[in-house]
Parts: C-alpha cells; structure tokens; sequence
C-alpha cells in the first residue's frame, strides 16, 4: 500500500496548493456567481486525494487548511483538521469504492463543500451568531457551494493533468 | 468485497495513518483551545502570515488590475468612470449636508481624508492594502498588508476617505485582521451627528448581507430621520467622530422602549482595497 513519493511530487502539490490559496483569497481574484465565491481548496483537495491516494489527500489537505487558517475568522487548525479529514476520507473512497474520473470527482467534491460549508457556518455562525443563522447560509453558503462545484471539474482536470505528468517522469 | 475491507484494515494499520492521526490530533488541540480560551493566534500561524503577506499582496494587486482590465473589455469601462463621477458627487454632497451640521454645532470633524488629516493632527495612519478575503465569510472581514511592525495594534479603526470599515482584531508582524463595520462581533458606539443622540451598532446577518448595519438603543424620543449622518461616539481605541453611515429606516424596537434603524455605511466593505489604519490618536483632543 505504501509506496515512496518523489520530492518532485510533493513540490508540485506544494506549489499548487499556494497557487490555489494565494487565488482564493484574493480580494477580488474572482467575480461572484450567484452572490458567491469558490473555495477553490475544497476541490483541489479532493482531485490531490484521487491521484495520490488517502496519505497524500490527507497531508495535501492539511497544508491547504493552514493556508486558510492564515486570513479565516475561524481558529488555526479549524480548516486544516477539516480538509485533512476530506483528504483522507476521499483518498480512501476512491481506492475502495469509486472510480477516478470526473463524475466520481464531481459526487466527492459536492459532499466535501456541503461538509465545509456547513462545518464553517456551525463555527462561525451558530456558535456566535445564533441569529439570523440561516440566513448566512443562504446568502454566502450555499452561494459558495454552488460556485465552487463549477470550479471542481477544471480543478480535477487540472490535477490530473499534473498527476500523468509526474507519473511520466517517474 | 472482503479483500476490499482487508485493505481498508490495512490502511488504518498503517504508518501513514498514524502519522495523519497525530497530525489531526496536533491541529485538533488549538481548535479546542480556542473554542474555550477565545480567539488566539499560535506561533505557526504568525510564521505563515509572515511569509504569505508579500506574495498575497502582489497577487492583490494583480487580480484587480486583472479584474478592472476584464471589466473595461466587457463594455464596463464607461459605467465605471461614469460611477466613479457619481460617487464623488455623492462625497460633495455628503460633505455639504454634515458641514451644516458642523457649523450649527462649532463641530468640524468631517473632511474628506486629506482635510481629515490637517484638521486632526494627532490622527497617524498607517496605510494599508487589503490582500485576503475569506470567501466563506459573510461579513466582508479582510486582511491588510500592514500589521505590528508599521504600528498596527488590536482594536485600530480601519477606514476610508468615505468613513469606518471596521476593527483590527487580530494583528501579526506584517498583516492584521480586520473585523468589518457589517460583523456582529465588533458593536460600536455611535451618535447621530444632526441630534446627537446615542446608539449603538448591532449588525444583524440579514442585514449585514444586503449591506446595511442595524443601529439600536436610540432614545425612544430622539427626532432622527432618514438620511442622518451616523458617527462614531468615541472610545479609548476609536475616535469621536469618524463617519459611519447613513440612515436609511428608522422603526420602534421590539421592547418598545426605543428605537432602532439601519444605517447603509458610506465605505463599500465589500469592495474596499485602499485603507487606512488609524494607529494613534489624542485622546484628549475633544471635537
């Protein structure tokens, strides 16, 4: 199960994962669909996890949400701890259950945002804001949901582009 | 089937997954803590905010011209100019209406940024960029590229040549966060500048994402009205004076004991990039 990954692997994930953040938060790197925004970490984590298996999936995730510990109003860890869950748990759904390809990828990344999605608005909102909660939901929610499942079949193509490169220079 | 489940055994067995379990323990612990010990910034994440703010500020700075190209190319070149002249007609007329205001009460606090400036000597800013929004929050709460090293301290106003955006709440070397105007974590004292008459911000969800700020605990029998200036009461972080808004609706409160209101901020938070963070000021100086 275990297999040796090349320095070359891990710093190409690193550096697309800084891509990847350093566009998602910019202030205004994206037009908003729908009132919302892409979190674009959610499918990168998930297509990391298809092409390098649980452990990858799991750290890729983890290096993702320290990114996005920096500039969220959560605590440091919250998002890390989530996206390496979301790593490990889509790693392990593609190597025993589901095949690698772009449906597979679309089904996990809808449950992977609808899981942060909703782990970030009862954090951020049902903890300190007990009211109007659903209405964040809705308006920046479910908005950012939706938005981030367009990106989540570029992201995967992207990804595996990035995963038959590596594995031709292996 | 069984050979699947042999496997998954096999990966829960693993050295790898023992590894990614200390490290979800690792990151788990000041979730925890913080859960309990309210907001805390760690060590790890001071490192990685030192290193991010410079490439995050040039990626700022290139989606918004990227952003601004994209939007000439489409035809929106002339709105945007023809938006921008509104907007500094809007900024005149404002100016007029709270200098009545100014002169009826030997009150000259409001100026554009500049004139702000020169009337207030003891303000000292530090400028500032926004270069991180987290698209999951709904508030429009933003990082600055400006952070303890330039003077930047917990609780500075952050604001505009239009008035307030928000609060520093959390500050490292080099960025600081900043909790919007909109962000129901961060009330503010405020008055009606025309009346003088005393209220308090309490942003509500439902407002805050159509933009607007709920004003509440205004005097039941206060006579503002519609298009007032609101205005920052004054703390020993915030001074007197700093504008914040207008109001747009005035209604009773629930408890029927006074009255509340929503105030629609002058400063755009949701679009702000250029800001100023006021680092000191005399606490003395009253207006």
């Amino acid at each position: 199960m275990r297999r040796q990954r090349p320095a070359a692997e891990f710093i190409t994930y690193g550096v697309w994962t800084v891509l990847f953040g350093l566009w998602q938060f910019a202030p205004r790197g994206w037009g908003a669909l729908w009132g919302g925004r892409p979190l674009l970490f959610v499918p990168f984590t998930v297509s990391v996890a298809m092409f390098t298996g649980p452990i990858g999936g799991g750290w890729i995730g983890a290096a993702a949400g320290l990114f996005w510990g920096i500039y969220a109003d959560a605590p440091f860890g919250f998002h890390a701890f989530l996206l390496l869950a979301i790593g490990c748990a889509a790693g392990l759904a593609e190597r025993f259950l589901l095949r690698n390809n772009g449906m597979a990828a679309l089904l996990l990344c809808a449950v992977a945002t609808l899981v942060v999605v909703m782990a970030d608005w009862l954090w951020g909102t049902l903890f300190y804001l007990p009211q109007g909660a659903g209405v964040l939901l809705r308006r920046t929610g479910l908005p950012n949901a939706a938005h981030t499942l367009v990106w989540s079949w570029p992201v995967y193509a992207m990804m595996r582009a990035t995963a038959k490169r590596l594995a031709k220079r292996r | 089937m069984y050979g699947g489940i042999l496997l998954v055994k096999e990966f829960f067995k693993s050295r790898g997954f023992y590894a990614l379990a200390t490290a979800a323990g690792l990151l788990l612990a000041p979730v925890l803590y913080a859960a309990f010990a309210g907001g805390v910034s760690l060590f790890p994440q001071k490192v990685l905010s030192v290193a991010f703010t410079p490439l995050q500020t040039a990626v700022g700075g290139t989606a918004k011209e990227v952003g601004e190209a994209v939007t000439s190319l489409f035809g929106g070149g002339a709105l945007r100019r023809e938006n921008e002249a509104l907007r500094e007609e809007i900024a005149a007329l404002r100016a007029g209406q709270v200098e009545l205001d100014s002169l009826r009460r030997q009150n000259e606090w409001y100026h554009e940024f500049l004139e702000l400036k020169a009337h207030h000597p003891d303000y000292r800013f530090a400028q500032a960029r926004v270069i991180a929004r987290d698209p999951a929050d709904g508030f429009g709460n933003f990082t600055v590229n400006c952070g303890s090293a330039g003077g930047v301290t917990k609780g500075n106003p952050v604001i505009t040549a239009d008035g307030l955006v928000g609060t520093v709440y959390e500050v490292f070397p080099t960025s600081a966060k900043v909790r919007t105007v909109l962000d129901p974590q961060s009330p503010i004292s405020v008055y009606v500048s025309r009346t003088r008459d005393h209220g308090i911000t309490a942003p509500t969800a439902a407002f805050s994402s159509e933009g607007l700020l709920r004003i509440a605990r205004l005097e039941r029998t206060a006579k503002v009205r519609r298009g007032d200036v609101v205005v920052t009461f004054g703390s020993a972080s915030c001074p007197e004076g700093l504008l914040v808004g207008e109001l747009t609706t005035v209604y009773a409160a629930s408890d029927g004991l006074s009255l509340s209101g929503t105030v629609r901020p002058f400063a755009d938070v949701f679009q702000v990039i250029d800001v100023m963070v006021m680092v000191d000021f005399d606490q003395t100086a009253k207006e």
